[in-house]
């Protein structure tokens, strides 16, 4: 297949982007009861074909499409399949867990990973996991030896950044770097306040801590001993923005608000390359919007239920 | 045929390939913007077909200074000059600005040009303001052009 460029690629974007939900739709989405908030969500044309009745279903749709048109469009899938590897390590817990209990899962596969649903399923199965990206590959093999989900749950999400850490040893791209060290240092430190908030001790958190950070290892484990988490956890080369949302969160004591801001601090970062034209930086910042979209979409769903 | 000969004419293709190679590469970025733009939005295509044509009028100034030059010169009267070796180095420097400048500006241009169809596809009623600021890489060009000509018409006697 002829190689699509990065002009080409980015004009589509910037026409796709018009269908992102704006301020004026939110805040009538908002407003609206739960059964308006779904015909406006299809007056729009959001659900990709989904039934017009089932928000969830829609959702999914307007992801599996975006993650779709994302892969077709990519003039380097080194970089965008980057994005979609949460998407493989969702299907590979999934599969695994069907296994391990002896359900169907079919129903929880999630299509836009870069392995098909089916043949993440069916490696899990079947016990051959060569058709996976690199880093899952070890995680499987010792997959049994795993005492409890959790920590099979983290080991994957960890192989997630090692397998990035891999492609971008191997091939260099700035901004994708310090985006995914940035991602790495903010789901570790809200590791580290869920830990704290769970009572788990520094050997647990260790399991969890993911691989790629810019913050020194030790510091989560002083700052869970400590319970002083913004002198310790601020350092590192997102220390101002970790700060930011730490001094915020410590203000209103939300776990899932920090999220949010670190979710923002990391949007915020990719978009330091979205108006370079000839650079991944616009086509995963749109792959980011859609999947921020689709999860506060989610939230506003679950408030009106 | 002399060298003062061979040089003009080595300046004259000059002018109409290098601007040429630059007007090309600029209307292919734009093009390639322009067909991403139109595959989710076909009615646009009316208004990015102008940005996408801005960058190719290097390659007309360029083949304009390569005929201005050959008319100089003789070739397309049927008898050449006999140029002097000196001569033929300040027709060749004469058809310098537009082949160095016509080759740059032409990328440059094409790049904005992407911006600008980039920015139409988001902003539809904008696409006069992105012609416009893409237009404004053509005044080097241009400047380009006036230079080459004066030096080939009035500079150089032949």
């Amino acid at each position: 297949m002829a190689k699509v460029s990065y002009p080409f690629a980015v004009g589509r974007i910037r026409a796709l982007e018009l269908r992102l939900i704006d301020p004026s739709r939110w805040a009538r989405l908002r407003d609206a009861s739960r059964e308006e908030a779904i015909r406006l969500l299809a007056e729009i044309g959001y659900g990709n074909g989904a039934p017009k009745d089932d928000p969830e279903a829609m959702i999914r749709a307007e992801e599996e499409e975006t993650r779709r048109v994302i892969a077709e469009l990519s003039p380097d899938p080194v970089w965008t399949d980057l994005f979609l590897l949460p998407v493989d390590a969702h299907n590979i817990k999934a599969a695994f867990k069907g296994k391990k209990l002896g359900q169907d899962i079919s129903r929880l596969l999630m299509d836009g990973g870069t392995v098909p649903a089916d043949l993440v399923r069916i490696s899990v199965e079947a016990e051959e996991y060569s058709m996976l990206p690199e880093a899952f590959r070890p995680v499987m093999e010792r997959a049994a030896e795993y005492p409890t989900l959790l920590e099979f749950s983290a080991a994957v999400d960890r192989a997630v950044f090692e397998q990035i850490r891999l492609v971008l040893k191997k091939k260099k791209n700035p901004l994708l770097s310090r985006y995914f060290a940035a991602q790495a240092d903010f789901t570790n430190v809200l590791s580290t306040l869920r830990a704290a908030a769970l009572k788990w001790d520094a050997d647990k958190l260790d399991t969890v801590l993911l691989l790629g950070g810019t913050i020194p290892t030790e510091a989560f484990e002083e700052a869970l001993l400590s319970g002083q988490f913004v002198p310790t956890l601020c350092k590192g080369d997102f220390s101002s923005a970790i700060r930011r949302v730490l001094e915020d969160s410590q203000q209103d004591g939300s776990l899932t608000e920090a999220e949010s801001r670190f979710t923002e601090e990391r949007i915020a970062l990719l978009k330091e390359g979205q108006d370079d034209t000839f650079s991944i930086g616009p086509i995963v910042c749109y792959l980011m919007r859609r999947e921020t979209e689709a999860q506060e979409l989610r939230v506003l769903f679950a408030r009106k239920a | 045929m002399t060298l003062g000969l061979v040089l003009a004419i080595a300046g004259a293709v000059l002018a109409a390939a290098l601007p040429g190679i630059g007007s090309a590469y600029g209307v292919q970025i734009g093009g390639q913007a322009a067909a991403g733009v139109v595959s989710e939005k076909p009615d646009l295509f009316g208004k990015l077909l102008v940005l996408q044509a801005l960058p190719g009028t290097q390659g007309i100034y360029g083949f304009l200074i390569a005929v201005l030059t050959m008319v100089r010169v003789g070739l397309l009267g049927g008898g050449a000059a006999e140029l002097t070796t000196q001569q033929g180095w300040a027709f060749f420097a004469a058809c310098m600005p537009m082949a160095i400048v016509g080759l740059l500006s032409a990328i440059s241009q094409g790049k904005a040009a992407v911006a600008a169809i980039h920015m139409t596809a988001k902003q539809p009623d904008s696409s006069a303001k992105g012609i416009t600021m893409t237009a404004l890489v053509e005044t080097y060009a241009i400047l380009a052009l006036l230079v080459s000509v004066l030096l080939i018409f009035v500079g150089i006697p032949v």
